[in-house]
């Protein structure tokens, strides 16, 4: 069976991390899938710490990746977008809500390999936990099949 | 150098490669997924009442197979269809 498109384009990310040495933890949707949720979604969400070192670095995995350099989004928020790769990547800075710091979140994520590569990719309790905090129509719409599969790995744990 | 005529495989495995798919025969990856899911379903159903049965077998399908073979991403292309 051949490798999905999104499957050799995470790839390409993990190696782009490796690269530039960038402490990144994937979130969102497509640590969703990760988490084995039958999900779909249109980006790739990173959560990295905001020092002017990770900037620098970030500009550099942009281009590894074949993307525009890290923009943010409007003036409502601090996230950026880099354009032009095969999904639009948003990176986020050092929370995703008041609780869930990106040192909360990395103690309970998991090393996960795609194709040889590596990713950090946060627990699918975490996911859930950011999209309950952002309270978005999207997040509320998605957070049913989360808590299901959330749900069957707990209950493929005991089994 | 070269092949020298004679078998270049035992006599299991070409039987197992005239069977690869065949009506009868070693089950195909589909065909083995499909199978472990039911398998999973039905051992998990009773303890997940709440979650709907098309549902549980969406989940254990994206859980059974290696994450490089997952669907992630929904995006339009060239032709404006939806691709994934």
């Amino acid at each position: 069976m051949p490798s999905s498109v999104g499957g050799k384009f995470l790839a390409a990310i993990a190696e782009a991390l490796a690269a530039t040495k960038l402490e990144a933890i994937v979130v969102g949707n497509v640590a969703s899938i990760l988490n084995g949720a039958p999900v779909l979604t249109e980006d790739v969400d990173l959560l990295v710490r905001d020092t002017p070192r990770n900037r620098l670095k970030l500009r550099r995995f942009a281009t590894l990746i074949g993307g525009s350099a890290p923009a943010p989004i409007s003036d409502l928020t601090g996230t950026e977008r880099i354009y032009g790769s095969t999904v639009p990547v948003d990176i986020l800075y050092d929370r995703l809500s008041p609780r869930l710091t990106f040192g909360s979140i990395r103690a309970h994520a998991e090393r996960l390999e795609i194709l040889g590569a590596r990713l950090t990719v946060a627990s699918l309790a975490d996911v859930i936990r950011a999209k309950e905090a952002a309270d978005r129509p999207k997040d509320r719409a998605a957070l049913p099949i989360l808590r299901d599969t959330l749900a069957v790995k707990k209950a493929m744990g005991k089994w | 150098m070269g092949r020298k005529g004679g078998r270049s495989t035992s006599d299991a495995k070409r039987a197992a490669s005239r069977l690869n798919g065949a009506f009868g025969g070693r089950p195909r990856t589909a065909e083995l997924l499909a199978r472990r899911v039911r398998d999973a379903q039905s051992l998990l159903q009773p303890a997940l009442p709440n979650i709907d049965p098309g549902d549980l077998g969406l989940v254990l399908s994206c859980l059974f197979r290696p994450p490089r073979h997952r669907q992630f991403f929904m995006w339009r292309d060239k032709e404006g269809r939806y691709a994934f």
